[in-house]
């Protein structure tokens, strides 16, 4: 009796969760994506349309709307693609260029990600308002962020850490935001816990703080510099 | 217990749950056909028809849309509309004739002038190479207007309207030569070639016929009209035209349905043109040398008229390029078979059909055989002599297409309403078919070309009459799509064209069209070429001066860039926006209140608006193209600020501000008009100006003016002590008016005792 109540059940979950087992395979899709090799010409072709928003040459907008995507870690963006189109990660805007119909399968996400990383990042990127922020947003930084963002914000690429440092204030402070309130479902549960006891003032501090930390010299573009692939 | 239960529960759901699936479950064919009333006919023309969801259809169909001036696209066998096309029309829809670049186009079909916003569209033809559709371009005409538009199928845009320098009306057209080096256009009602006034009177000897041949560059994609020219022929009206193919390649053929020459006039008591055009047996079907009439332009033998390339009568007989066949009274329809070996020719009002023999053609020209020539000197050879065999297929033959098998074709019978499939080489019927109704063109896939497929045949009928619902007095017109694969044709489907009355079509395989599905970012897509208002994301920009504002914008998913634009009433505005999507289908639109615009940009497009912003207000602005979730949220705001209103804020702010050093300047200046008026003062106060009572007033007047200048230098000194050099330059430039009119009155006492001879008194 038992057995075939379970049965039953078993049945509607798996005719119900058919959502959560096609989740997990896109999930999947980060790891090919990490491991096929990268066609940069395909990427620069996907990229045309991602930059309608994050711009061509991939530095977003200063005020937040759009994050710049240059420079980031590849893994990042291709954990966050994977998220998003898989629903794991709320972003309403995105939805339609991430879809595997408008972006292509893993191969199109390896070759996208791989052109985004290489691009010059913005030297000037939107910073918090700065003054009283900075000297305890850098003590709120060091005992918290450095041992996963790094010291001087470099992320980490193989345990999908963002690159913080060059990125806008204002989009650092909304995902922060969310990740702390938990309206960002993919965040890393550790860091949930880590800023849990963060106040707004805690996080405006930190995050103006971070905003300032900068790119090393080589992977920025020169001021006015404008990504010579989409003239 | 509480298990059991449960486990009832769970089952007897399970249980409800198939039972309502077996009751929701599909009728099986045959109740279906019951229910509809269908016969097994019925049911094998749908199954011929029929393209499931997701699918393709095989052949794509360009029909003419008639008077609606635009070229309709539908599917075989599904007979799917799929698209119009705007050609000699705005349509709002597709932005043409609504943005600059489309309004440009539609320019170019400009008549003496005017801007004429349609077109009589008779027959599309399609591009062909090596005798073949290619796929490549599309071409049609417009009879009221004599113009032919080029549609580029690689986006299936018009982009080129030419207009016919010598005709006023024309009909036979578009066909193209087998590599498409021309498109051939004949005149219909006979005019004079110049754009005069000349009485009817004279019509043989001035009003004339003809045939244009367009020339068309297949890199440039564009008829070149300096390189196009025209064969003159008399006014016989004619008709219909088609190329050779293969051995007959270099030769047109033009049939005319009024060689009478007759020229009506019922309200005059003459019998009309129907009649009078009616008259004779025969008319003339036109053979001309196209090939060698190139050759006589290049080497200059053509004469200038409207700046056209034009081969009078005399030098097409004088140079063997012109000859004429009688055809069976009022033709319609001259088509060359795939071989190219014969011309197929119907008599509309003769229940036969002729088919002429280009050899025996040939032959006659070679050795000179004529019967005789015609009143314009053109040689005439004898019916008898072209003629291969001639059918009788029914009342009111019109138009030939061909088949794939060997010598067959189709001729529709217009007053019979009927379609018959006959052989052209044994002049025999093989098998008729009823359509509905009264038929005027047909056409079959790639019926034009040297090689036919057959497969389907489109009967292009004139009357629909009692074939559909009923929708008011205008009628749909009726395309039926008939089976010709087996040797009995049968009649699968009808479908009502509710746009325009579609004439001809063509139809070619669909895997021979290649359109793209978006252009390269920032394009001009009438132009095809970059669009020098190409804006990439992040670089939009509003350019102002001086009465001009110039937007250079963008669009994506769901924001247009920029969304507020400012402007001053009675600016120059344009505004260019660049689609930047690139994924499928992803269109913006974009629509402006009190403005009459509507932009489609595909994605990739660049499209332009111009206007003038004469009246102040606030303009909304928005996407019109349904495009993702936030589409509503897709707009944005014109400002027109009013011309004054600019001005009184500039005023206001722009009020001069005072600094220091301009107090001291007016300071400065006071202080020597004050010397001045102290010389005045002196010369009236040491001369016996009490004496003079005129003097004392004016002496009054300008101690009145002195005080309230010293009273003007308090409050200015004051200010400039609290450094307020705004106030205190105000007060001071007060200060020296105060001092002017003392001035003014002082010199006037002085003049009046100069002259009253006053006396010094110390």
């Amino acid at each position: 009796m038992k057995l075939i109540i379970y049965a039953l059940a078993l049945t509607a979950t798996i005719t119900f969760s058919k959502n959560i087992l096609a989740a997990e395979e896109l999930e999947d899709e980060i790891k090919p994506a990490l491991s096929a090799k990268p066609d940069l010409e395909n990427g620069k072709t996907i990229y045309e349309v991602c930059a309608g928003c994050h711009l061509p040459e991939g530095w977003g907008k200063d005020d937040g709307t759009f994050p710049q995507l240059a420079g980031q870690h590849r893994a990042v963006l291709i954990k966050q693609l994977a998220d998003i189109r898989a629903k794991r990660r709320d972003a309403p805007t995105m939805y339609p260029f991430a879809a595997k119909e408008s972006l292509g399968d893993a191969q199109a996400l390896a070759d996208v990600t791989a052109y985004i990383s290489k691009l010059l990042m913005n030297p000037n990127n939107g910073v918090g308002p700065g003054g009283d922020n900075l000297e305890p947003g850098k003590k709120l930084y060091q005992d918290n962020c450095v041992k996963c963002h790094g010291d001087k914000g470099e992320g980490n690429a193989e345990k999908f850490y963002p690159r913080l440092q060059g990125q806008h204030y204002q989009y650092m402070l909304r995902q922060f935001e969310w990740i702390r309130d938990g309206k960002r479902r993919n965040a890393n549960p550790e860091m949930v816990k880590q800023i849990k006891s963060f106040t707004d003032k805690d996080m405006k501090a930190v995050i103006d703080y971070a905003s300032r930390l900068k790119p090393p010299p080589e992977a920025l573009a020169k001021p006015g510099w404008k990504n010579p692939d989409f003239d | 217990m509480k298990q059991l239960n449960w486990y009832k529960v769970a089952v007897l759901s399970l249980c409800g749950l198939l039972i309502a699936q077996a009751a929701g479950a599909a009728e099986t064919l045959q109740e279906v056909m019951t229910r509809r009333g269908l016969t097994e006919k019925d049911i094998l023309a749908a199954a011929k028809t029929y393209v499931p969801t997701g699918k393709r259809d095989d052949y794509i169909v360009f029909s003419s849309g008639g008077q609606s001036g635009h070229v309709i696209v539908y599917g075989i066998p599904s007979m799917r509309l799929l698209k119009y096309i705007a050609v000699f029309t705005p349509e709002p829809w597709q932005g043409y004739g609504f943005d600059e670049e489309s309004k440009a186009v539609l320019a170019q079909g400009n008549i003496q002038g005017k801007a004429i916003t349609y077109g009589d569209t008779h027959h599309p033809a399609l591009s062909e190479t090596n005798g073949e559709y290619d796929g490549e371009y599309l071409f049609i005409n417009d009879k009221a207007n004599p113009r032919i538009a080029v549609i580029d199928l690689h986006d299936f845009e018009t982009k080129q309207i030419v207009v016919n320098p010598v005709f006023k009306s024309s009909h036979g057209g578009a066909f193209v030569s087998e590599n498409t080096e021309y498109i051939i256009e004949s005149a219909q009602y006979a005019t004079p070639y110049e754009n005069e006034y000349v009485p009817l009177e004279q019509f043989n000897e001035r009003y004339r016929g003809g045939m244009t041949y367009w020339y068309f560059d297949r890199a440039k994609g564009r008829i070149i009209p300096e390189q196009s020219f025209t064969v003159m022929a008399p006014p016989y009206s004619q008709d219909l035209s088609d190329f050779g193919k293969g051995p007959s390649a270099d030769w047109s053929f033009t049939n005319s349905f009024c060689s009478e020459r007759y020229v009506g006039g019922i309200e005059l008591g003459k019998p009309p043109f129907e009649a009078g055009c009616s008259a004779k047996d025969t008319d003339f079907l036109h053979v001309v040398n196209w090939r060698k009439a190139a050759e006589l332009v290049k080497a200059g033998k053509a004469t200038l008229i409207n700046n056209h390339h034009v081969i009078t009568i005399e030098t097409a007989v004088k140079e063997g390029i012109l000859y004429l066949i009688p055809e069976a009274k009022s033709p319609h329809g001259a088509d060359v078979t795939p071989d190219g070996r014969y011309i197929v020719v119907s008599g509309k009002l003769d229940t036969h059909t002729s088919v002429y023999s280009f050899e025996k053609i040939q032959q006659a020209i070679t050795a000179g055989k004529f019967e005789g020539k015609d009143p314009y000197g053109i040689p005439i050879i004898a019916m008898t002599d072209a003629l291969h065999t001639q059918a009788e297929l029914g009342l009111g033959p019109l138009h030939t297409q061909f088949g794939a098998r060997k010598c067959e074709a189709f001729t529709s019978l217009y007053v019979d309403s009927m379609v018959a499939r006959w052989d052209y080489c044994e002049g025999k019927v093989l098998d008729k078919i009823a359509i509905h109704y009264n038929i005027g063109h047909l056409m079959t896939m790639h019926g034009d070309t040297q090689k036919p497929e057959g497969k389907y045949l489109v009967a292009l009928n004139k009357l629909a009459i009692d074939r559909f619902n009923p929708v008011g007095p205008l009628h749909p017109q009726n395309h039926q799509l008939i089976d010709i694969s087996n040797e009995k044709m049968t009649l699968l489907y009808d479908m009502p064209l509710p746009l325009g009355e579609p004439h001809y079509a063509v139809g070619i395989r669909a895997d021979l069209l290649k359109p793209s599905i978006r252009y390269k970012s920032g394009w001009d897509s009438r132009a095809n070429q970059a669009s020098p208002y190409k804006t990439l994301a992040g670089r939009e920009k509003t350019l102002k001066e001086p009465g001009k504002v110039e937007v250079l914008g963008t669009v994506i998913r769901s924001h247009i860039t920029p969304e507020i634009i400012e402007v001053t009433e009675g600016d120059d505005v344009t505004i260019h926006l660049t689609n930047l999507e690139r994924a499928q289908d992803e269109t913006h639109g974009f629509a402006l209140y009190g403005q009459n615009v509507n932009l489609s940009l595909e994605p990739g497009k660049t499209s332009s608006f111009h206007f003038v912003a004469d009246k102040p207000g606030v303009y909304p602005y928005y996407c019109t193209e349904f495009c993702s979730a936030l589409h509503l949220e897709m707009q944005g705001y014109l400002l027109v600020k009013p011309k004054n209103y600019q001005e009184a804020a500039k005023q206001a702010g722009e009020t001069v501000s005072y600094t220091k050093a301009d107090y001291d300047k007016q300071v400065e200046k006071n202080q020597a008009t004050q010397a001045t008026i102290d010389q005045v003062v002196a010369f009236i106060t040491s001369h016996n100006y009490q004496e003079f009572p005129a003097v004392v007033a004016l002496m009054e007047d300008a101690t009145d003016q002195l005080n309230f200048a010293k009273e003007a230098q308090t409050k200015a000194t004051a200010a400039a002590a609290k450094a307020d050099w705004q106030n205190a330059a105000l007060w001071a430039g007060q200060w020296w008016q105060y001092q002017v009119k003392a001035a003014d009155i002082g010199l006037r006492a002085k003049a009046y005792l100069e002259q009253q001879g006053a006396n010094k008194t110390k």
